[in-house]
């Protein structure tokens, strides 16, 4: 038995996946190109961006977490408290007279609660040692509730309006529409030189991968893994931030059915949901897979449940291939 | 098997071709239809009812559904306003949220119509809002019980339902609600205030825990018929889901007018129930989408439905004007 020569197979043939996986991607744009009426038009390729970054912000914070061999539960929950949070400050607190005060520390503090969810997360899977599943999930129904509850308090409805109009730059209103596509480009390349070239990138493959074996190396795994969701918590904070000027509206239900579409994106991209491969390539192709179909399918007026209904197809079919392979792995290795 | 996820994909971009709306005779006139839901009757009420206009007028309407998700809603619109609709009818998720796609409908040039529940605050006007009067409904239908109580001598130990409070009608029935029950507090006492966020589960666990409360508590005051699953089976765990006149009878005022209200209220389970004109607005909306599309402007940008009072008193003389009306048994 072979060990390397098994690895370098599955190892090549995850290239021959994530290169298809673009082949599929540039085909699926041409045949948009072609036969979707309006697919060219300035703004719907503006939209499709602009559609696109917030999900390729929170998909990055969660492909951290995923590559960890986790799952994060709780990013769709600081969505929306971010949201409602950050615009009870800028609409009706007592800054909000002075947007140019209002707007900054509002920012701050929806990254600020994005960080903390992410340290609870961190703190109840390395010292608690819960389950990411178990963790997350119960930050998810707390946060979301408190969310809710907040809002109903401050403003007596489900949402907060009257935002300042400058904060809606960061959403991209008008001709400010690069703004939320370039910070979502930025926090890409961040994520993806992170992985790549630094120390910890390394750690968070090894510990995805193997953290037994990585503890023995002396990686440090606690850190490593409350560091991870001290990220996805902070990316799922700068999301709310973009969401939250682009709908322009603190809206407690923000995200709600977004966590189907954030999974997708990292599973269908090609990083395995057992952990210790993929990456952020392979998260912002399925990130513009998923934008698309979206997009092309409200385009053509295909029934909505017939979208959703292809997305569940996908992604079952991508994690059942991502299961073989690991399956395969570990029966030659064995 | 990724190469088969990535082709199915690329087909169905492909197929979906053919499994489009409705194209009709008049290709000029292209309607969007954004809604939240079709979670209840009322909504699919509105659906068929705008669909089957659009279908007798010849124009083509594209329906969306966002499925309870505001920012979904909003990225539906822009992709909508992608397709160069000529006009957007919309009965919004949130009527804070869809403040952001209503402007850029508008910029583009589309005019929108709010099909039922209205745009909040002052940012944007919408060309129509086509609304019930939920404020004067909910007064109306709750001091017509207030009244017959007081000249029964009856009080009531009252359990109040409120509905998601993002959607702007939820309010409006609430404030409705309210306002008649401080003007006749010798006649309501309100024991529990239950918000249901327009979800069965929510409604059920409330109730059961309200009723647990207040055993004694003998009426419900619920915004919706949507709400009517979780109030029988809570009442019905408590052997108190009875018709009017029995011992154990709970007295049920409601709003909306859908099939399943207003068989109860004809089989004798509750009271009276504002019914909403739910089939005439979706027709209304695409009328005036059409007008809108070809440059005809309303006289007043805001219309009223008054909707139909329907208590067991007046039940056989008025329900016939109701929608529902023809699927009771």
């Amino acid at each position: 038995m072979n060990v390397d020569s098994t690895r370098k197979k599955v190892f090549s043939k995850r290239l021959v996946r994530e290169n298809s996986i673009l082949v599929f991607l540039l085909t699926a744009i041409l045949a948009s190109v072609v036969f979707v009426p309006n697919f060219l038009s300035v703004f719907n390729i503006k939209n499709f961006f602009l559609q696109a970054s917030d999900l390729l912000v929170i998909a990055c914070g969660m492909t951290f977490i995923v590559l960890n061999g986790g799952i994060d539960f709780s990013v769709t929950s600081i969505l929306a408290l971010g949201s409602v949070v950050g615009a009870y400050i800028m609409a009706l607190s007592p800054l909000a007279p002075f947007p140019m005060i209002s707007i900054p520390v509002a920012i701050v503090v929806m990254l600020g609660l994005g960080a903390m969810v992410g340290a609870i997360n961190g703190f109840s899977i390395t010292v608690l040692k819960m389950p990411s599943f178990i963790a997350t999930l119960a930050t998810q129904m707390v946060f979301s509730g408190v969310a809710v509850l907040f809002t109903s308090r401050v403003a007596s409805r489900a949402s907060i309006n009257g935002l300042p109009k400058a904060f809606f730059v960061i959403g991209g209103e008008g001709k400010y529409f690069l703004v939320p596509i370039v910070l979502a480009a930025l926090v890409f390349l961040i994520s993806y030189f992170t992985l790549q070239f630094t120390g910890f990138g390394r750690n968070v493959l090894s510990v995805g991968t193997n953290p037994k074996a990585s503890f023995i190396s002396g990686i440090n795994v606690k850190k490593t893994i409350f560091m991870l969701c001290l990220l996805s918590g902070l990316y799922a904070g700068l999301a709310s931030v973009i969401a939250t000027g682009r709908n322009q509206a603190g809206i407690a239900s923000l995200g709600d059915k977004m966590f189907i579409s954030i999974i997708a994106s990292i599973v269908i991209g090609g990083t395995s949901i057992g952990g210790g491969s993929g990456g952020f390539k392979q998260t912002l192709i399925g990130v513009f897979f998923i934008t698309l179909i979206n997009n092309t399918m409200n385009l053509l007026g295909v029934e909505w449940y017939i979208t959703m209904l292809f997305q569940g197809i996908l992604i079952l079919v991508a994690a059942f291939a991502d299961y073989m392979i690991r399956i395969r792995l570990s029966v030659r290795r064995g | 098997m990724k190469k088969v996820a990535s082709l199915i994909a690329l087909v169905s971009l492909l197929a979906a071709l053919g499994s489009t709306s409705v194209f009709a005779a008049d290709a000029k006139v292209k309607i969007g239809l954004s809604m939240d839901s079709l979670e209840s009757a009322f909504w699919v009420a509105t659906y068929d009812g705008a669909i089957a206009k659009a279908k007798a007028l010849g124009v083509q309407i594209i329906p969306i559904m966002a499925e309870g998700d505001a920012a979904k809603q909003n990225q539906q619109m822009e992709n909508l306003i992608a397709q160069k609709v000529t006009a957007i009818i919309c009965a919004p998720k949130d009527g804070a949220a869809i403040v952001a796609s209503i402007k850029k409908a508008q910029d583009a040039g589309i005019p929108v119509i709010m099909n039922n529940r209205p745009v909040q605050g002052n940012d944007v006007v919408p060309a129509l809002s086509v609304l019930s009067d939920n404020y004067a409904m909910a007064k109306e239908v709750l001091k017509w019980f207030a009244e017959k109580a007081k000249k029964e001598g009856k009080k009531y130990k009252t359990i109040l339902l409120i509905g998601n409070l993002a959607d702007e009608n939820a309010v409006e029935r609430q404030k409705g609600h309210k306002e008649i029950i401080a003007a006749y507090k010798d006649v309501f006492n309100v024991v529990a205030e239950i918000p249901t966020e327009w979800n069965h589960e929510i409604a059920l666990k409330g109730l059961q825990n309200a009723l647990q409360a207040n055993p004694d508590a003998n009426l419900i005051i619920t915004p919706s018929d949507f709400l009517y699953p979780p109030i029988r089976s809570a009442l019905e765990q408590v052997k108190r889901w009875a018709k009017v006149g029995q011992k154990n009878h709970m007295a049920i005022v409601s709003f909306d007018g859908d099939e399943g209200g207003m068989q109860y209220l004809k089989d004798g389970y509750s009271e009276a129930d504002a019914a909403q004109g739910a089939t005439f607005t979706g027709e209304y909306c695409v009328e005036w989408a059409v007008k809108l599309s070809k440059g005809q402007k309303p006289a007043n940008p805001v219309y009223r439905d008054p909707g139909i009072i329907v208590t067991m008193d007046n039940f056989k003389k008025v329900a016939p004007s109701v929608w529902s009306f023809k699927s009771l048994k």
